[in-house]
């Protein structure tokens, strides 16, 4: 960085510009501006000056709410990660498929299933009990009522 | 020292003692448009009498107030491009000196001066032009500067001696382009 010697140059010109803007009527008086602003020494005025009346408020949103913006759009951020994580884990993403599969396997039917429901077939998927009649074993797994043996005349 | 705690005789006091620099340096904020300048440090001056803007001791009073104006200037400048598009200008042209007590022909060489000066400075990047303003015209330190424009002190050098040296650029070629005419 240069010193001060090589800076002369710099400084006088600023110096004259220093010089040209303290001559009269080139600043505005302090009191008069203070004064626009609201400021007269007992009251705190509400923040807009004068001349900014005019314009509309500005339309940005307060600090706390800027605050409570930040920490939601974190935690959805967060979220997001974790979700996308969450998908691009190969075990999770292997179990979860398996679990598919297996409820899908489990509940499947084949089309031509119903033509292996013929009447009589409980006869087959039943164990009858020695000694006990062939209908009551039938009678039982379905709830029906026995059907009454006809009467024997003599 | 904060806002709200000092007697409000002796910040009006300050801010009277440093009324005439912290205008340049509104000025310089906005761009040397006077009428800017003076809502800008207008508003500054509401911030720090109402207590909105607090001086925490961490600078010097000078430094602190120039920080508020600088972000003042900012907001400002927000403000008027989303609000002012297609209106108006409100603002008022620089009034000349009144040249009382000035002697007309230095009154004018200082014109001159501080015409192309401040064409030049207009010529650099912001960063720039903050802080030679801030080192050559309000007298502070680089490392003041930097604090001011909330910069590194090291980020305010690079632009301190880039901005020189395209300082001087700026002011040659307007002189020989001057001596040429």
């Amino acid at each position: 960085m240069n010193g001060p010697a090589e800076d002369r140059d710099l400084r006088e010109a600023f110096e004259r510009l220093r010089l040209f803007m303290h001559e009269p009527g080139q600043s505005p008086a302090f009191r008069p501006m203070l004064e626009r602003a609201g400021m007269d020494g007992t009251s705190a005025p509400t923040p807009t000056p004068t001349r900014l009346r005019s314009l509309p408020p500005r339309a940005g949103p307060r600090p706390w709410l800027r605050s409570g913006s930040r920490a939601v759009l974190a935690a959805a951020a967060a979220l997001v990660v974790l979700l996308a994580q969450g998908a691009r884990d190969p075990e999770l993403e292997f179990q979860r498929l398996v679990s598919a599969y297996g409820a899908t396997a489990l509940s499947w039917r084949p089309p031509t299933s119903r033509l292996l429901e013929v009447p009589g077939l409980e006869l087959v998927r039943s164990l009858p009990a020695i000694g006990a009649p062939l209908l009551d074993a039938v009678t039982s797994e379905t709830g029906d009522h026995p059907v009454p043996a006809p009467e024997v005349r003599s | 020292m904060t806002s709200s705690e000092t007697p409000l005789d002796e910040l009006e006091g300050e801010l009277e003692e440093l009324h005439q620099d912290s205008f340049a340096w509104a000025l310089s904020c906005c761009g040397w448009n006077y009428a800017d300048a003076e809502d800008v440090l207008q508003t500054t001056y509401l911030k720090v009498i109402s207590g909105q803007a607090r001086y925490g001791r961490r600078s010097t009073f000078r430094t602190w107030l120039f920080g508020v104006i600088r972000r003042t200037a900012q907001e400002h400048h927000r403000r008027v491009r989303v609000h002012r598009a297609g209106m108006e200008r409100l603002g008022r042209e620089p009034s000349g000196p009144t040249a009382r007590d000035v002697d007309p022909a230095q009154a004018a060489e200082r014109r001159e001066t501080a015409t192309a000066l401040r064409e030049a400075l207009a010529g650099l990047p912001p960063r720039q032009r903050e802080v030679l303003h801030l080192v050559f015209y309000e007298g502070l330190s680089v490392r003041e500067a930097s604090e001011v424009m909330d910069v590194s002190v090291g980020s305010a050098r690079v632009h301190y001696d880039r901005g020189k040296r395209r300082l001087r650029l700026l002011l040659a070629d307007r002189y020989a382009g001057e001596g040429a005419q």
